[in-house]
């Protein structure tokens, strides 16, 4: 008997038994057996020991088994309509709106209650202190987006540019703005 | 081929899996169908008994409670033999703890790899089992995934938890072996 020559075409024996190689694979060993006695003897070994193995499987109960199984759990995908999303776009923009609303008064608010008490203390001292009320007092409109903490480097390098512009400005015309805007505020008030 | 024995596709298993998950329980079926002959062999080749069915069953429970996990990375084959294998090596360790603490009866001792002297046909597959018998529990494990099977060594490795390499060395030990036993 010839000894294999191949131990790669030998090692997919188990492979070619079950159909489990691409056509080539599948033909290499077809040419490999057709001239390896030992291949071919090993072959038939496997082929009996699968069948054998195959015959004293026990029997099984798949519907049995398919009772027993859990069933699928189906995942439900919420899509909301155009008129719940126009409904929920709506609600936020609003919701937005107000809460820009509200915290504008209520930045203008601080703003005069600091200035009020700044200026009582140390004069201009609150006025330098604090770009946001700085700016509240300039332009009360600048502080409807949030404080000195809400701000970007860009914003806060622009922030300190308009402190160094507002430091060239004559100290009575501080006065001026903060006496302007202290007391119409406080008309409100 | 045995007609019981469908080609481990896992494109059609992953359709499958889809159209269970979509709610479609006739696709259950077709996957029991498809792997359980080979997952009941498997584990008779394991040294499960009495018990075959069972682990069967369980196995399939677990497989599709927690398909969600199944990646992919293998075939679906290989993912439930490794489930199978689990939940076997837990059942022999809580067989363990039983006898530990509860009298042993002769019909009791069942060793862990006595299940090849099962029902087979003729006198010659009977040879071929006996000869298989004679294996380490390792070899015979490896051997009874490729031959009978058809799994590759990189799947073995995964189900066994070893190295391609291993299994390779106890395949050809095993094969090696089964010849001497057959023809000596």
């Amino acid at each position: 008997m010839s000894e294999c020559g191949s131990p790669m075409m030998r090692d997919l024996l188990p492979e070619y038994l079950h159909g489990r190689l691409d056509a080539a694979g599948h033909l290499s060993v077809d040419s490999h057996l057709a001239e390896c006695d030992e291949c071919r003897l090993e072959l038939s070994m496997l082929a009996s020991v699968r069948q054998a193995m195959q015959q004293r499987a026990p029997a099984i109960d798949t519907a049995a088994i398919v009772r027993a199984l859990p069933r699928p759990t189906r995942r439900r995908v919420v899509r909301p309509s155009i008129m719940q999303l126009a409904a929920a776009l709506s609600f936020l923009s609003l919701g937005g709106v107000s809460l820009v609303v509200a915290r504008s008064f209520y930045d203008r608010e601080s703003a005069v209650a600091t200035s009020d008490s700044g200026r009582t203390r140390s004069g201009s001292d609150s006025v330098v202190g604090d770009g946001t009320r700085l700016l509240a007092i300039a332009d009360p409109g600048l502080t409807v987006g949030g404080g000195v903490a809400d701000l970007g480097a860009d914003e806060i390098e622009q922030l300190l540019g308009a402190l160094e512009s507002l430091e060239a400005i004559p100290s009575a015309q501080q006065d001026l703005l903060l006496t302007e805007d202290t007391t119409r505020v406080g008309g409100v008030r | 081929m045995d007609e019981r024995d469908p080609p481990d596709d896992s494109r059609l298993d992953q359709t499958l899996i889809s159209r269970w998950r979509a709610g479609d329980e006739r696709a259950a079926t077709q996957l029991v169908e498809r792997h359980a002959h080979q997952v009941a062999r498997y584990l008779q080749s394991l040294g499960a008994r009495d018990a075959v069915e069972e682990l069967v069953q369980d196995t399939f429970v677990r497989v599709f409670s927690s398909l969600d996990s199944f990646r992919g990375d293998s075939s679906l084959r290989t993912w439930i033999f490794t489930i199978a294998r689990r939940l076997l090596l837990d059942s022999r360790r809580a067989f363990k703890r039983r006898r530990d603490v509860e009298p042993v009866h002769e019909g009791d001792a069942v060793t862990e790899y006595d299940a090849l002297d099962g029902m087979i046909a003729g006198e010659s597959g009977q040879r071929v089992l006996d000869a298989v018998e004679r294996l380490s529990p390792t070899q015979r494990e490896v051997f009874a995934l490729r031959v009978g099977e058809g799994r590759s060594y990189r799947e073995i490795a995964a189900i066994v938890g070893t190295t391609e390499g291993a299994a390779r060395v106890h395949y050809h030990n095993a094969v090696r072996t089964v010849k001497e036993n057959l023809y000596v």
